[in-house]
């Protein structure tokens, strides 16, 4: 089985300026799903199974393909060209698809969204691409004990589950946190410096240029700051709330009304009506 | 833009009912159609039911669209793309929006492959500058927010992040026009094998809707927990305690709530003699409702709460225990 892992190095948080887009990039670490993907297709190539790595970007991104092979990758691919400078994540997609078709692969493994921008939208694009079955937000992988099918858990919300059944090739995409990935100790970091980086650029595997144009641009990183909410009465609200309200919260009534006292029957009863207005709704 | 464009939002249904995001993001449409000029839409997979149609009369779409045609039950995403992409490929919309659930994200993204569109993931607001549409979206875990626009023609392609979305009714005005399309769904490639859920109480807690916290002083009472994991279970709930707790060894310490054990981002988190201390307070900042019981009237918890109990736990919990009933099937919250 031949197992493609797209990683990626992402921004570290501490280290974003605001301004302009989220470049220049100035400190980065391997993005947390991606190495849950590695992680998991370690465990699955078995014993004549092969695992590459994957990255789109420039030189400096090759840390993530380092920590791929710290954690037991058998090779390491990065694809770049200057032409994807700012690239979007259909961009990125494109480039994944095209150089994954060309690798080869029973299973495309993908984390399932970047810590930084965050979009969950590559994995469904380059299945889209490809044309392959794709589950989602995956936590574990198994073979179906008949042929070349496999079994993917994914996570939904609230504790919801689902299994699917896939054929290969597909594409599945990691879900952050679930699988843990393997120690890698510090003094293996000498030993990968040795591994070649294969190097393609996106002519090579017939990703065409045009497919680079950007479909969405980023005019600037800002620090959050909640919506602004429409409708709400600010003009007879005291200073706090009208900030509270300015932060996305809602006007609390004061102390006394929130907060009561009294018999434990009594207070019980209290409690477990505010506790059925606060539920959610069940489905 | 010209006037009069269709803004369109994914009216997801689960299970033969709507799912709690369509009504949302049929709010957000309608404000995304007034910043825009243009007219709020909804799209549904299937015919839906007359009931549906009452749900979303209050806010204030014009048309919905209902994509008739064969499809498995429960659609895959792959298939809800598919169907709202050649849909959105004969209508022209100027946007289609998402709410950003997992079927959702895979849907919006395919969508946006086959039109070829741009795509903003987890939007958190849209504004208008001049002549050109903006989303703010988050960014590295909502930490910082980008401002994004879209380059190329519409249909623009978006998520909307769930925290953001709210369900804004207006006064009842004209029911939605009801325009049946047939639609392709192509056939799924994935095999949905079985579902299930996961029982409140071996749920990790970050991921908990109902969570119930206890401190200090069942410590000095440890023949209690008993009684505080009855609470929990009988409000669906995944019992979590204070740093002391797990240190005491009461419970392990994957149940730590706090900003060096889990973070909560439940619906309702029940702290029970839980002081709030800034530390355990990070952690369950997330949370929606928050409650507490604690003797002391001056506990720092007190300042946050949404309800909150003076009053000693040892006497309240089990009142509150014997009120909520015994009975309750697992995963299920109260009534």
């Amino acid at each position: 089985m031949r197992i493609v892992v797209g990683v990626k190095q992402v921004e570290d948080i501490a280290f974003v300026r605001y301004g302009s887009g989220l470049a220049p990039l100035r400190r980065r670490f391997p993005n947390p799903a991606d190495l849950a993907a590695v992680e998991q297709a370690e465990r699955l190539r078995g014993d004549s199974g092969e695992v590459i790595a994957l990255t789109v970007g420039p030189p400096d991104v090759e840390a993530a393909l380092r920590k791929a092979l710290m954690m037991g990758v058998d090779r390491v691919v990065r694809v770049w060209s200057d032409l994807l400078v700012g690239a979007d994540s259909f961009a990125v997609a494109t480039v994944l698809a095209a150089a994954a078709r060309r690798l080869g692969f029973d299973l495309l493994l993908l984390g399932a969204r970047s810590a930084d921008t965050a979009t969950e939208a590559v994995g469904a694009a380059v299945a889209e691409i490809l044309d392959l079955p794709l589950v989602t937000r995956v936590i574990g992988v198994e073979s179906a004990p008949e042929g070349s099918r496999m079994l993917a858990h994914r996570k939904l919300e609230r504790g919801e589950r689902e299994t699917f059944g896939v054929s290969c090739p597909a594409v599945l995409t990691i879900e952050p946190g679930v699988t843990e990935p393997r120690y890698c100790a510090p003094g293996w970091v000498s030993r990968t410096r040795r591994g070649q980086v294969e190097l393609l650029r996106p002519e090579e595997i017939g990703a065409r240029a045009d497919a680079f144009s950007r479909r969405l641009a980023i005019l600037e990183v800002t620090s959050p700051r909640p919506r602004a909410k429409v409708g709400v009465p600010v003009a007879g609200l005291s200073l706090k709330d009208k900030l509270a309200v300015m932060r996305g919260g809602r006007k609390q009534p004061p102390a006394e009304e929130r907060v009561i006292e009294g018999p434990p029957s009594e207070v019980a009863r209290r409690l477990k009506t505010a506790l059925e207005r606060f539920l959610p709704r069940r489905p | 833009m010209t006037s009069g464009g269709e803004v369109w939002a994914f009216l997801e249904t689960v299970d033969g009912r709507l799912h709690d995001t369509a009504t949302k993001t049929a709010s957000e449409v309608r404000k995304v159609a007034r910043l825009l000029g243009g007219h709020p839409c909804g799209v549904i997979a299937g015919v839906p039911e007359e009931r549906f149609l009452q749900e979303l009369a209050p806010f204030g779409l014009q048309r919905i669209y209902a994509l008739g045609g064969q499809r498995s039950e429960p659609g895959s995403a792959e298939e809800h793309g598919h169907a709202v992409a050649t849909l959105a490929a004969r209508r022209s919309p100027w946007c289609v929006l998402f709410a950003a659930t997992p079927l959702g994200c895979e849907a919006a993204a395919r969508v946006a492959v086959r039109l070829g569109s741009g795509l903003a993931s987890d939007c958190v607001d849209f504004a208008r500058a001049g002549e050109e549409f903006t989303a703010r979206r988050n960014v590295c875990g909502g930490k910082a927010h980008a401002t994004v626009a879209w380059r190329g023609p519409p249909p623009h392609v978006a998520t909307v992040d769930l925290d953001a979305l709210e369900a804004v009714p207006e006064s009842p005005g004209e029911p939605a026009e009801l325009i049946v399309e047939e639609a392709d769904f192509g056939a799924p490639r994935t095999q949905l094998l079985r579902r299930w859920r996961v029982e409140p109480r071996e749920l990790d807690l970050s991921e908990a809707t109902v969570v119930v916290g206890i401190g200090k002083p069942i410590l000095e009472r440890t023949a209690a927990l008993p009684m505080v994991e009855e609470v929990a279970e009988r409000l669906g709930a995944g019992l979590g305690g204070s740093r002391i707790v797990v240190d005491g060894g009461l419970l392990p310490r994957e149940r730590q709530i706090g900003a060096s054990g889990k973070w909560l981002a439940a619906d309702v988190y029940l702290a029970c003699g839980i002081s709030g201390s800034s530390y355990h307070m990070m952690g369950v900042k997330a949370v929606k409702h928050l409650v507490a019981v604690n003797l002391d009237r001056s506990a720092p918890i007190f300042q946050h709460v949404d309800f909150g109990v003076v009053g000693d736990l040892f006497e309240i919990l089990p009142a509150l225990a014997a009120l909520l009933g015994g009975g309750k099937k697992e995963g299920e919250n109260m009534p």
